[in-house]
């Protein structure tokens, strides 16, 4: 019998597996054909453009003639601001006199007298045309160049500047982000008016082409994480890219924790005070919300409240929010070990009151943990999804019939609703962590339940281990907590006045166990070429 | 241990992990801890009680110093390697063995410490509850950390040190009131030997001396391999082993002035039982608490002798490109390989009351460990000074050898 061979063994599973996956998904892949290059003629640019588009009725092309030169003006239907075309691009070319000796020469009017839109591009390619095409630029093609003229006439309607729905605030600006990227980038580009600040377009998605922006301060960032987030975007393997949370994963280090390492944020306001932080931010055309990163675990229980209020009551909002995030995942699953397991534990007269309350109850304290918090989850869930007015219904249905017909029917003791009650409104306290909370108390209510306090106890251990795993950039988590860094107790546990926190610039790279590279930026051009790790 | 970075999409870079010295520290610090407060008081038989265990807790500082001297002098000719690797340096193929050696010592610590405490649940607080159940969840969470890595892990004891600081102070605070000096004093008469006896098997157990010579490369200030310079380490060995003389003469003067007397006698688990006499305001009792708070201690010994013991598994199974197929893919999945060692031996001693109590008297007499920390580091830096003296006398001979030629 021949020993065998482990190497050999993985071979085989990962070929299975690969064959597997052609078998059930596609790989995304381009679009672009292999000759992408525009042609000197102009009809076989049409051809070519109509074929590649598949005759798409949003494709919208008028023949024109400039100083007896044949062109088409193409855009996409409802892309384009209709009154700046005919104002700014129309007109000029209408009131072009005397005949152009070569398609050249028009080109270089183009090029160098024209000023018919601030934001003019030439393209070379059809995979370039269709970029500009889609993204709202009109494009002029003429007989006999190569080369086509892009003019950024964008008018396509979108949802005016709001209040962020997901980050209220009591003072401060009431500006959010909207969906289109170049109105998000001059929201922030009023807030900062460095020239430091860099703006860095690119595209993500082989199909879809969405555009993200880079965002960051030349002088604050590691060069070597620019380079690095950069390489990850470059290589993402999506189609399609709708949303900032698509990018996500492929930026974590752990992308199968409970937490990230990336935060999102709705505010520019916020995303200015972490980009001047040294921090990287990625906006993605067609959402409000932009990433962060790295992000620290503790900035989950920041809001932009803390720094306008005075520094004693955000100190003890943030307390207030630490407790809320503890009680959430631990409350439920700590009653059911403690009156499952450590009877011993309550207090006498406490102990009383649990006791006759679970006693007419007919499920075990463990299950009816479970079925309450499920019943909530499922109403939460439906009042989310329903109109407003409905979702109201839902609402009271719910507090109805958990909170009364349950509790009379003997279904349900009373200290359990009161529980589920209590880890309701607190579940809501830490926004950004809502996501992880519900899926975590459940589990502490199994680890409690089943192995009382040391099970709850082993959860939180795997849970804080998992916590201190993740990192994005080499910069940890859970800093500067752990490793811990005085910087903790000045806005982490509590929050600092501003005569005191303002003497100290926080710097995402200083905090402690941070490995990002040291290396700035320093206003150069960027090469592309990053610099090792060096270990912090 | 090293991580891959993966830079620019094609080329890699290998980084090594470091933590601080202060997250060390509280590692190691809390480590030992739970070696202290889960040891159960049989076979302590011939020990000084009252408040001279307390003062044998300080002495046994000097011991942990002997014990502690050899590897440091080995570490600190061998800059930037850890204990396995200098040891594999030194003694070549029988290094390896060596190694191997260490690494089922580890992986035995690892199944021992997950065992003990499956005993002492089982024996003091979920009497109704199956055998090794707790031993094989517990291990896999210390699997699960020891996978995480070293950082990992390394973060996480703050948190532990944090909750460990509050309970200790919530428990003198809480059994203050039933304190008396007087029961300090009530065993003053003992020999001179039974002390030194005390003081050394106090220090016997000290596995975590073990680890930091293996963990000192991945401490940040520590030199990098090729130098000269001294392995930064004695601060940080003073640091840890100073806190936990304190912690644990202080942890022995409050048993004996709350339970009375010795601290081994009349009490299978002298610290548990001091824990149930704490009262809190919020809770009846706290000794629950105070056992969740010794998982979390346990938690980390386990990590932390789980991930030392992959450390020296990658010195005796080193990548072989190719060559060796079999050490290729022990040297790649050293953690899991680790972990079902552990498995077995937590399985095997959970479930042989006689094997565990064999082990740990074996290891409770401190013999292994002077094999480890003195014997080895001796043999090592004779065979490197016997190398030197060789590898002088070459140089010495050749010029001679070239002048006859």
């Amino acid at each position: 019998m021949g020993r065998r061979n482990p190497i050999g063994l993985k071979k085989q599973v990962e070929q299975k597996l690969a064959q597997y996956r052609r078998q059930s998904y596609f790989s995304p892949g381009s679009d672009v054909p292999q000759d992408d290059r525009l042609k000197i003629s102009l009809l076989d640019n049409m051809i070519s453009l109509r074929q590649q588009f598949s005759n798409s009725s949003d494709l919208l092309n008028r023949e024109i003639t400039v100083c007896g030169l044949k062109a088409q003006l193409l855009a996409c239907e409802g892309m384009v601001s209709l009154q700046s075309l005919s104002e700014l691009l129309a007109e000029p070319l209408n009131g072009l006199e005397g005949q152009m000796s070569s398609p050249m020469e028009l080109l270089d009017w183009f090029r160098g007298q024209a000023i018919l839109a601030l934001d003019q591009k030439e393209v070379y390619t059809y995979s370039q045309t269709f970029q500009f095409l889609m993204s709202g630029f009109a494009v002029i093609l003429v007989e006999g160049l190569d080369t086509g003229i892009c003019f950024g006439l964008q008018g396509f309607n979108f949802r005016s500047i709001s209040e962020p729905s997901a980050e209220v605030n009591v003072r401060g600006s009431r500006e959010g982000f909207v969906e289109p990227l170049r109105i998000n980038m001059t929201m922030i580009r009023r807030r900062i008016k460095s020239p430091k600040l860099k703006f860095e377009l690119m595209t993500a998605g082989s199909q879809s082409r969405t555009d993200i922006c880079l965002v960051y301060m030349t002088d604050r960032v590691s060069e070597d994480f620019v380079n690095q987030t950069r390489l990850r975007l470059q290589q993402l393997p999506m189609d399609v890219v709708l949303e900032s949370s698509y990018l996500q994963p492929f930026l974590e280090k752990q992308p199968y924790s409970f937490f990230s390492g990336v935060g999102t944020t709705e505010r520019p306001d916020t995303l200015c005070a972490k980009v001047a932080e040294g921090r990287l931010a990625i906006l993605v055309d067609g959402t409000p919300f932009a990433l962060i990163l790295p992000y620290l675990f503790h900035e989950n229980f920041q809001t932009i409240d803390d720094y306008t209020h005075r520094p004693v009551y955000a100190a003890f909002a943030r307390l207030l929010k630490y407790l809320s995030f503890y009680l959430t995942i631990l409350l439920p699953g700590l009653y059911v070990a403690v009156a499952v397991h450590h009877l011993e534990l309550l207090p006498h007269a406490l102990l009383r009151r649990v006791m006759s309350a679970e006693a007419s109850t007919p499920f075990p304290l463990m299950f009816e943990a479970l079925i309450i918090q499920l019943i909530y989850e499922l109403m939460r869930e439906a009042g989310l999804r329903l109109p407003r007015p409905v979702g109201h219904a839902i609402g009271i249905v719910g507090a109805l019939v958990i909170g009364d017909a349950a509790v009379s029917a003997g279904l349900i003791g009373s200290p359990m609703v009161l529980i589920v009650a209590l880890t309701a409104i607190t579940s809501f306290v830490v926004p950004s962590l809502y996501d992880s909370v519900t899926v975590l108390k459940f589990l502490f209510i199994l680890a409690g339940g089943f192995f009382g306090l040391f099970g709850v106890t082993l959860g939180m251990s795997a849970l804080l281990l998992n916590l201190c795993s993740v990192s994005v950039g080499g910069v940890p988590a859970t800093s500067p907590a752990t490793p811990f860094n005085p910087y903790a107790l000045r806005d982490m546990f509590l929050r600092a006045g501003w005569r005191f926190l303002g003497k100290y610039v926080f710097h995402i790279e200083d905090v402690p166990g941070s490995q990002m590279g040291d290396k700035r930026l320093h206003g150069q051009e960027d090469t592309g070429e990053g610099d090792q790790v060096s270990n912090g | 241990m090293a991580r891959k970075i993966r830079e620019r999409g094609t080329r890699y870079q290998m980084v090594k992990t470091r933590i601080s010295g202060a997250q060390a520290a509280s590692l190691l610090f809390l480590s030992r801890m739970f070696s202290l407060l889960i040891a159960p008081s049989g076979g302590r038989e011939g020990r000084v009680g009252g408040g001279l265990a307390a003062l044998a807790a300080l002495c046994s500082f000097l011991f942990q110093l002997a014990l502690f001297f050899p590897g440091w002098l080995l570490m600190k000719r061998h800059p930037g390697q850890n204990f396995a690797e200098a040891v594999t340096g030194c003694l070549g193929k029988l290094g390896k063995l060596i190694s191997l050696l260490l690494w089922a010592l580890l992986v035995l610590l690892a199944g021992m410490s997950a065992a003990e405490f499956d005993r002492f649940l089982v024996s003091a607080v979920y009497e109704q509850a199956p055998k090794m159940l707790f031993a094989l969840l517990f291990l896999a969470a210390a699997v699960y950390g020891a996978w995480l890595g070293l950082e990992a892990f390394g973060r996480y004891a703050y948190f532990g040190l944090t909750i460990f600081l509050v309970l200790a102070v919530s428990l003198c605070f809480s059994l203050a009131g039933d304190f008396q000096a007087g029961e300090l004093f009530a065993q003053t008469s003992a020999s001179v030997s039974s002390f030194w006896r005390t003081a050394w098997e106090m220090a016997a157990g000290d596995a975590e001396i073990l680890c930091f010579l293996l963990l000192l490369p991945n401490l940040r200030g520590s030199a990098p391999s090729g130098t000269g310079s001294a392995p930064v380490g004695k601060r940080l060995f003073f640091t840890w082993n100073g806190l936990y003389t304190l912690a644990a003469s202080g942890f022995i003067l409050l048993t004996v002035g709350v339970l009375g007397g010795s601290p081994s006698m009349g009490h299978s688990y002298p610290f548990y039982t001091l824990a149930c006499a704490a009262e809190g305001q919020l809770f009846a009792r706290t000794d629950a608490v105070h056992m969740s708070m010794w998982g979390v201690l346990g938690l980390l010994r386990c990590c932390l002798l789980l991930y030392c013991g992959a450390v020296c598994l990658r010195c005796t199974a080193t990548v072989s490109s190719g060559k060796n197929p079999f050490m290729d893919w022990v040297a790649s999945h050293r953690t899991a390989v680790t972990a079902i060692a552990a498995f077995a031996a937590a399985v095997f001693l959970a479930g042989s009351p006689q094997g565990l109590n064999a082990f740990r008297a074996a290891w409770g007499d401190g013999i292994p460990l002077i094999l480890v920390l003195a014997v080895l580091p001796a043999a090592a830096l004779a065979s490197g000074a016997l190398a030197s003296v060789k590898s002088v006398k070459k140089k010495k001979e050749k010029p001679g050898h070239e002048q006859n030629l």
